[in-house]
C-alpha cells in the first residue's frame, strides 16, 4: 500500500517535472477555445490579408527566408489544430515586433534593422513563439472580456490597431507584465535548448532600450516602453547569467539584412527620426567603412539633423519627452527647424549637422567617384547653406551622371528654382 | 439641472461644430483658384476600419474592411471622374506586384499620417503641410498631378451596445471617412475632406453597408469644385532647356 502510494506519488511528481521541464523548454498543454474565441482565430488570419491589402508585408525573399528559417528552428510543435506558425515582416520602421494567437508572428523592418546577428533575432522570435505557446493572446482576451474597461482604455488606439479586436490588440501592444515575463524566462530555456546564445535575450533589451530620439512614444509597445525594457533587460540577464556562451551567428544574417538596415536609415532620416538614423548609419559605417553607399547614407542622416543638437535621453524626465512629443505633435518640421534657427544653439548645430554630412557625402565620392548620390546630397547641403552656385553645380552633376534616376523631376524642379537665384544674383 | 456629463458633451458638439463650419471648404485657396487644382489623380488604397461594438468588447470586421473600402475607393473614382478628373485606382495587387511602387506608397503613406497628426483645418489655407520628397516620388512614378489618401471607419453596434452606450458611455454607431489630395510636383497637402454618416444600431444588411459606403464617398467628393486643366501652373520645364541655361550660368 505505502509502495503503491509512493510510486503513484513519483509518478505524479514525475509527470509534473516532465510537464514543467515541457513548458519550460516552450512547449504547453493544449487549450481548447470557444466559438467567441474562435472569432479571434479567424480574425488573426485575416490580419495577413489586411497587411496585404495596405501593401505593409515586406517581402525580400532573402530576409523572409531567414526570419522563417530561424522562426520555424525554435518554434515548438503546434500544441493545437488551431496553431499555425508563420512568420512575416511588416514594412514599418518602428520597432516592434508581436505573436498572434494563431500562430502568425510579425516583425518590423525598424526592429530587424536594429539586431546584430541570428542569436538577437533568435532570442525576440523565441520570447514571440511563447506568447503563442503560451496562449497568452486567449489567456488576455479571457481577462479583457471580463472586464468591460479594458475596451474604453484600448479603443483609442490609432493607424491599423483601430480594425482589429481588443484580444489581439493586447497582442500587438504588449500583454500583461506577468505574460510578458513568462515569455521571457521560457525564451531564455528555449535559446538554451538551441544552437542559438542565450545571452542575445537581454540584449535585444538592451538594443531596445535605446531612446535615440527622447520622444515618449506615442504608441506605446512592450518594446518601446523604455523603463520597462531597462529591467526586463537586467532581470534576463540574470536568467541567462549561468547559461553557456555559444558561437554567434552573423555570417547568413549580415547579407540578408544589409539592404533593409539600409532603407532603414532612409525611413528614419524621412519620418524625422533624425538622432536614431545617425546612430545607426554610424553604427553600419563602422561595420562596412569601405562602402560609399553607406557613408553617404550617413550623410543623409546628418543631413535630417537640421539644426536639432545631440542629445542625451538619460538627461531628460518623462515630462521632457512628453513635451518634446507635443512639439512635434503641434509643428510640422519645417516649423521646428524655423523656430531652431532663430536661436544661436540651433544655428550652430545647423552649420556643424550641415558640415557633417558635407563631410560624409564628399568621403563617399573621394571612395567611389562613379557613385553619383552624394553629388544630389551635396546639392541640398550647398542649397541649406546658400551657395547657389555649388548646388546648382552639384545638381548638374547629378542629373547627367544619373539621366534615369527615379528623383530626376524633384532635382531638375531645385535646378530650376537655383536658375532663376543664380539670374538674379547675375543682373 | 444639467449634468456635468451633458454640458461636456454640450461643449465637444459646439467645438466639433465650430470646427467643421471653420473647414467647410476644406482645401486651399491655391486649388480654389485652380492653380494647384489637378488633371490627373491616384486613389491609394483607403485605410479601411470596420468593426463590431458589441456590449462587452469590439470585433474588428477585417475582411469586410478590405472589401468595402475597395467599394469606397471605386465610389470616390466614379465621383471625381464625374467632375472630370483623370482617376486611376491604384490598387494592392499593382502595388504589390512592383517593388518600387511599394516602396513609394508606404513611404508616402507614413509622411501623410505624419502631416495628418499635425493637420488642423485652420492652418490648411497657409499651405503649411508638405509631405516631402516620397510623395513627388510616388506621383512622378505613377504620372499623375495628385494622389489622393483616405480613411473610412465604420462602426456598427448591437441594439444592446447602444442602450449601454447611451447609459454609461461607450462605443456607438456611426461612420466618418477621410479623403486628402497630395499635390504631386510640390508635396503640398491641397485638399482634406471629411465625410459622415449616421449609422443606426443594430446589424446591417450588405445593401445597407454599400449605402453607407456610398453617402462616404460621395460626402468626402461633393464640395470638390471640377477639373480644369486650363488653369493648372505647370512647374515642370524641359529639363534640356533648364540644363542648358544652368550650365550657361555656371561657366560665366
Amino acid at each position: 500500500m505505502r509502495t503503491s502510494s509512493q510510486l503513484r506519488t513519483l509518478c505524479v511528481a514525475a509527470s509534473l517535472c516532465a510537464c514543467a521541464a515541457a513548458v519550460a523548454a516552450g512547449i504547453y498543454d493544449s487549450v481548447p477555445i470557444d466559438e467567441n474565441e474562435w472569432r479571434l482565430i479567424e480574425e488573426s488570419k485575416d490580419l495577413e490579408g489586411y497587411f496585404n491589402a495596405q501593401s505593409l508585408l515586406y517581402k525580400e525573399p532573402q530576409v523572409l527566408e531567414l526570419v522563417r528559417r530561424v522562426g520555424h528552428e525554435i518554434r515548438p510543435p503546434p500544441s493545437d489544430d488551431y496553431i499555425e506558425y508563420e512568420f512575416f515582416v511588416l514594412r514599418d520602421p518602428s520597432p516592434n515586433a508581436f505573436a498572434l494567437p494563431n500562430g502568425h508572428v510579425y516583425i518590423h523592418t525598424g526592429m530587424l534593422a536594429r539586431l546584430r546577428d541570428e542569436d538577437q533575432l533568435a532570442a525576440l522570435l523565441a520570447h514571440e513563439i511563447n506568447h503563442v505557446a503560451g496562449h497568452h493572446g486567449i489567456v488576455d482576451h479571457r481577462a479583457t472580456r471580463k472586464k468591460m474597461i479594458a475596451s474604453m482604455v484600448l479603443g483609442g488606439l490609432g493607424g491599423w490597431g483601430g480594425v482589429i479586436s481588443i484580444g489581439l490588440q493586447t497582442s500587438v501592444y504588449g500583454f500583461t507584465r506577468e505574460l510578458e515575463q513568462e515569455a521571457d524566462d521560457r525564451a531564455a530555456t528555449v535559446l538554451k535548448e538551441s544552437r542559438y546564445d542565450p545571452h542575445a535575450l537581454p540584449e535585444v533589451f538592451d538594443i531596445l532600450g535605446r531612446d535615440y530620439e527622447g520622444l515618449y512614444p506615442r504608441t506605446p509597445t512592450i518594446w518601446s516602453t523604455h523603463p520597462e525594457v531597462r529591467a526586463r533587460a537586467q532581470t534576463s540577464r540574470e536568467l541567462v547569467a549561468a547559461m553557456p556562451h555559444r558561437d554567434r551567428h552573423v555570417d547568413a544574417f549580415e547579407p540578408a539584412v544589409f539592404e533593409m538596415r539600409a532603407m532603414t536609415v532612409e525611413d528614419y532620416v524621412q519620418d524625422d527620426y533624425p538622432h536614431t538614423a545617425v546612430a545607426l548609419a554610424e553604427s553600419l559605417v563602422e561595420r562596412y567603412p569601405n562602402d560609399a553607399r553607406m557613408v553617404a547614407l550617413l550623410g543623409d542622416a546628418w543631413q535630417g539633423m537640421g539644426a536639432q543638437s545631440p542629445i542625451d535621453p538619460a538627461q531628460l524626465t518623462n515630462s521632457d519627452k512628453r513635451q518634446n512629443l507635443r512639439q512635434r505633435v503641434k509643428r510640422t518640421r519645417a516649423q521646428r527647424l524655423a523656430e531652431l534657427l532663430e536661436t544661436e544653439e540651433g544655428r550652430a548645430a545647423y552649420a556643424t549637422n550641415l558640415k557633417h554630412a558635407e563631410t560624409s557625402y564628399q568621403r563617399a565620392l573621394a571612395m567611389d567617384p562613379t557613385f553619383v548620390d552624394p553629388y544630389r546630397g551635396l546639392g541640398e547641403v550647398y542649397e541649406q547653406q546658400e551657395r547657389a552656385r555649388d548646388a546648382a553645380q552639384a545638381y548638374v552633376t547629378y542629373v547627367k551622371q544619373a539621366p534615369d534616376a527615379a528623383d530626376r523631376p524633384i532635382v531638375m524642379s531645385r535646378l530650376k528654382v537655383l536658375t532663376a537665384k543664380l539670374k538674379g544674383e547675375q543682373q | 439641472v444639467i449634468g456635468i456629463r451633458t454640458r461636456v458633451v454640450v461643449l465637444c458638439a459646439m467645438f466639433a461644430c465650430g470646427g467643421e463650419a471653420l473647414a467647410a471648404r476644406g482645401f486651399t485657396a491655391e486649388f480654389e483658384s485652380g492653380a494647384t487644382r489637378p488633371k490627373s489623380i491616384a486613389l491609394l488604397p483607403v485605410e479601411a476600419s470596420i468593426s463590431r461594438a458589441r456590449v462587452v468588447e469590439t470585433e474588428g470586421l477585417i475582411d469586410e474592411s478590405v472589401a468595402y473600402g475597395e467599394l469606397f475607393n471605386v465610389q470616390v473614382e466614379t465621383l471625381l471622374s464625374g467632375k472630370g478628373y483623370d482617376v486611376q485606382v491604384v490598387d494592392a495587387d499593382r502595388i504589390n506586384s512592383d517593388r518600387k511602387l511599394q516602396e513609394y506608397v508606404v513611404d508616402a503613406k507614413r509622411a501623410y499620417d505624419e502631416m495628418m497628426v499635425q493637420y488642423r483645418p485652420k492652418r490648411l489655407a497657409k499651405r503649411i503641410y508638405n509631405g516631402g520628397d516620397s510623395m513627388r516620388l510616388l506621383a512622378a512614378h505613377l504620372g499623375v498631378d495628385a494622389v489622393a489618401f483616405s480613411k473610412m471607419n465604420l462602426t456598427i453596434t448591437a441594439a444592446g451596445k447602444a442602450i449601454v452606450s447611451a447609459l454609461i458611455g461607450g462605443t456607438t454607431s456611426g461612420a466618418a471617412s477621410q479623403l486628402a489630395l497630395v499635390d504631386g510636383d510640390t508635396g503640398d497637402l491641397e485638399v482634406v475632406q471629411i465625410g459622415v454618416a449616421i449609422v443606426t444600431p443594430g446589424e446591417k444588411t450588405d445593401q445597407e453597408m454599400q449605402g453607407y459606403v456610398a453617402k462616404l464617398a460621395e460626402n468626402n467628393t461633393k464640395r470638390l469644385p471640377g477639373a480644369d486643366p486650363s488653369e493648372r501652373i505647370e512647374i515642370a520645364a524641359g529639363d534640356e532647356e533648364v540644363l542648358d541655361d544652368v550650365e550657361a550660368l555656371l561657366e560665366k
